[in-house]
């Protein structure tokens, strides 16, 4: 009994040791920008408060409202509609609804901005036939960079609202049937709250990338607090300033976080029968208007900035015959930096999701919200706090080295292992949501048994909750390897002399403006996107 | 000298690790010009001097934290930026090192250069009055000051004031002018716009050619990659201020960095760059003009005709540059 006791207590404390270190994969890089925070360089905080600031969270706050109602309209009803319904191409739309997920936001908006602007192709050619395009809206506008970043984003509600719809079972449905509720009202009473952690989750996602954005509204030029925090780094050539506006932010989305979490507290998703999910056939005319939907956001959100792509790159490629050789390793960096990173992040989710359901302490409950700030940081700004901490511990090796006679200089900068590092501390949350909103289906008693059978919390996280929440760790894994393979910001910083990415041939080519230059790079982002998505669809479908 | 190990976790993720010794006839550049725009010139450079050159680009911001947290310990012994204010502010900053180059002095005129020579401007980037040649004659224009009249309403247009270009450009004109001056003159600008302002030189030469505005502000080189593909393209540039203090110029340009070891390899290198050979490929690459004055540009600029230089050093854009941000936010200036 008291070995018993022991073991748990013992268990207990590893358990908490475990969230600690995973946490400081954020906290030593957010303390290294945070260390200059009290250096307050008064003349310019005053100008921030009194000329930036009010109009940037006035913005941001639009922003965010906007962009929450956009992808929540979008990703829940696509994702209500293929998870429940067939129709004419549905099994196609299931999946390729997630491709604008490939597309990264500064490229949808530069595709955008060009298509639909006054000197763009398409208002040009309605002035050339009506005269005037001036009743049309405009795109550069609060509305443009909305509806803009509502279509980049809307496949985070979506994947995740769809896993949640599509394993809900019919039997609450049928029941709420035999009530008498009609199909819409049990949408609104049944179907979306039991969804609830999954839509929110996404939204989550949706709201931390729209907030850290710099690249997509810094095209639009619609100012928003990252536009603030750039301006005060780069502009007014003060990093202080910077981490302190950074440090608002991180609260902001801290609290909203902690909302969120303390908000569904007390409730349980758990799935108690698993019950077979029944997919209805759409008839008549509601079958086309379902196809229409999907196919209409599918045309907008990735074929038509795909085909401008193409028809760049294809411009590109007669200007300049032949391909860069480099592009093969361009390309192969970029997935080697995809896999090993969503490796590492599916695994620290699982466990920190795990820790944080065995131990309700307020000590692990905390450490688990943090580690998952990273995503919420302006990524230029974090890169800068991975790149301080990394020359931190070589120069701390360095002395210890040197104490005991050894004098050599090591270099940890330039490592992939440093890079893959950052990179999961910035993107732990990405998967972290979907897993840990999967793992509150999971009952108490199915780990209970797991617990009765002697099992360590390790083993019942492999036997117990990843087979219940397989289909979440792999759109986890999607959305994680597709956001990794986008990253700037964090490989610029780390990357050793002569190795790139794709997405740092956009970088090069985007920041003087070379954005046609720049098609080649983002289509083999998408292209790499793509070959993850046919693989689950085809696991998919044999599990069928 | 020390001999010096560099000790590298592999990059494999293996964990292997690599002993990788650095080599005296090699150079390490940290850029934020793009690469594209230098590499051919480093690799020109390698062909005949043996040197080897390793590049590491970033943008601006992240470029210069990192060579100031890397300290004593940074292997970079060249910065390479794309404007003065980044190069002044690396500076002030004690990242960078004065160099000993009569060569230099002599093939980089002094306003485009660091008056303690811890940099030199490498290419010129002329930032003026550009208008739609159907719409516009060019007798109306004048200065950037006369864009403020009222024959100039809802015809104007401007990129958004977060680009270091207008930045600079507005430093330079607190210099010659004073504070007060200067924000009556943005606030007329901006009084004047036609639209939202835009956030790419490219968009507003094209709205420009769209007739959306008439005239506007652009560094003279994204109008060169547009009349390179079409040579009908309806803008042209006019060159601005030419009866007083000159058409405003920034520069690309690059300094030894602090701790560098290889100095003379250095100086080197940035001499090469400035002479005849370089310095046509590496403001042709682009568009830009040669900061060497015995240099001809590339036959787009040359269409343009010669013009007067703003002779302010440009160092001044540096100092100057958060004075000229606080001042283009007050005036409103998105």
């Amino acid at each position: 009994m008291l070995n018993n006791y022991l073991l748990t207590v013992l268990n207990n404390y590893l358990s908490k040791a475990k969230v600690l270190s995973i946490s400081l994969l954020i906290i030593l890089p957010l303390s290294s920008i945070f260390s200059g925070i009290f250096d307050f360089q008064a003349d310019n905080l005053s100008h921030l408060i009194s000329y930036i600031l009010p109009d940037v969270i006035l913005n941001t706050l639009i922003l965010l409202i906007g962009v929450a109602l956009g992808t929540l309209t979008i990703g829940v009803s696509l994702a209500y509609l293929t998870a429940n319904y067939n129709f004419p191409g549905r099994d196609i739309f299931v999946w390729s609804l997630i491709l604008p997920l490939a597309i990264p936001a500064y490229v949808f908006a530069f595709v955008f901005v060009y298509l639909f602007d006054f000197s763009g192709p398409i208002y040009s050619i309605i002035r050339n036939t009506f005269g005037s395009s001036d009743f049309l809206p405009k795109i550069r506008s609060t509305y443009g960079v909305i509806f803009t970043l509502s279509l980049a984003f809307y496949p985070y509600v979506y994947l995740l609202s769809k896993n949640a719809f599509s394993t809900q079972g019919s039997q609450t449905i049928e029941m709420a049937q035999t009530f008498g509720y009609s199909r819409m009202q049990i949408f609104w009473i049944v179907s979306i709250p039991m969804a609830r952690p999954w839509i929110l989750a996404g939204l989550m996602l949706v709201l931390m990338e729209t907030l850290a954005d710099f690249g997509a509204v810094y095209i639009f030029s619609y100012d928003t607090f990252t536009t603030a925090i750039y301006k005060s780094w780069i502009s007014l050539f003060d990093f202080s300033s910077a981490v302190q506006l950074a440090a608002i932010m991180i609260l902001f989305v801290f609290f909203i976080i902690s909302t969120e979490h303390f908000l569904r507290k007390n409730k349980k998703y758990n799935m108690k029968n698993q019950s077979k999910h029944i997919i209805i056939n759409l008839n008549g005319y509601k079958k086309w208007l379902a196809s229409l939907a999907c196919l209409c956001t599918l045309l907008i959100a990735f074929i038509v900035p795909l085909l401008q792509l193409s028809i760049w790159a294809f411009e590109n490629i007669l200007k300049n015959p032949g391909i860069d050789p480099r592009y093969l390793s361009f390309f192969l960096n970029s997935l080697a930096i995809g896999i090993f990173t969503t490796a590492i992040i599916i695994f620290l989710s699982l466990n920190l999701s795990s820790s944080r359901r065995l131990d309700k302490s307020l000590f692990t409950q905390t450490f688990v919200q943090i580690s998952n700030l990273g995503y919420s940081i302006p990524g230029s700004v974090l890169a800068i706090g991975f790149f301080i901490t990394i020359v931190m511990i070589e120069n701390s090796l360095i002395y210890t080295l040197s104490l005991i006679g050894i004098e050599i200089d090591i270099v940890i900068r330039g490592s992939l292992l440093a890079m893959v590092l950052a990179l999961s501390a910035r993107f732990l949350v990405v998967a972290f949501h979907p897993i840990n909103s999967a793992m509150e289906r999971i009952s108490k008693s199915q780990e209970e048994i797991g617990r009765s059978f002697g099992l360590t919390p390790r083993k019942i996280i492999w036997l117990v909750q990843i087979p219940i929440i397989k289909s979440s760790i792999i759109s986890a894994s999607l959305i994680t390897f597709i956001e990794v393979i986008k990253e700037i910001p964090i490989v610029l910083i780390i990357r050793p002399f002569d190795w790139d990415t794709l997405s740092i041939r956009i970088f090069e080519m985007t920041s003087e403006s070379m954005w046609e230059e720049a098609s080649i790079p983002s289509l083999l982002i998408i292209i790499m996107s793509i070959i993850p998505l046919v693989f689950l669809v085809k696991k998919a479908s044999k599990g069928k | 000298m020390k001999k010096k190990l560099v000790y590298n976790v592999a990059l494999t993720l293996g964990l292997s690790m690599l002993f990788a010794q650095i080599q005296a006839e090699e150079l390490v550049i940290y850029s934020s010009r793009n690469e594209q725009l230098i590499k051919p010139i480093f690799d020109a450079y390698t062909d005949e001097t043996g040197v080897e050159i390793k590049l590491l680009t970033d943008n601006d911001g992240a470029i210069i934290q990192k060579l100031r947290t890397e300290g004593s310990r940074t292997s970079a012994d060249i910065l390479m930026t794309v404007d003065a204010g980044n190069l002044w502010h690396a500076t002030e900053l004690g990242l960078l090192q004065p160099v000993e180059s009569d060569v230099l002095n002599d093939r980089i005129p002094s306003h485009l250069r660091d008056p303690q020579n811890n940099w030199y401007g490498l290419s010129v980037r002329a930032r003026t009055i550009i208008y739609n040649t159907n719409e516009i004659n060019p007798e109306d224009l004048s200065t950037y000051e006369d864009l403020t009249g009222e024959k100039w309403k809802g015809r104007f247009c401007l990129r958004t004031s977060k680009k270091v270009y207008n930045q600079s450009l507005v430093a330079a004109m607190i210099a010659h002018q004073g504070e007060e001056k200067t924000e009556e003159i943005v606030r007329g600008w901006v009084n004047n716009l036609a639209t939202d302002v835009f956030s790419s030189d490219t968009t507003l030469i094209k709205s420009i050619a769209a007739n959306e505005c008439q005239v506007g502000l652009a560094n003279t080189y994204y109008l060169a990659r547009l009349l390179a593909e079409d040579s009908d393209f309806p803008v042209s540039v006019f060159w601005a201020n030419q009866n007083d203090r000159g058409t405003h110029v920034n520069i690309s340009g690059a300094g030894v960095s602090r701790y560098s070891e290889n100095i003379d390899a250095a100086v080197q290198l940035l001499e090469w760059l400035a002479d005849a050979k370089a310095q046509k490929m590496y403001a042709n690459v682009n568009y830009e003009y040669p900061a060497n004055p015995d240099i001809d540009p590339h036959e787009i600029l040359a269409s343009w005709g010669e013009f007067k230089q703003d002779q302010l050093n440009v160092s001044k854009m540096g100092e100057l540059q958060v004075d000229a941000v606080k001042l283009m936010d007050r005036a409103n200036y998105k």
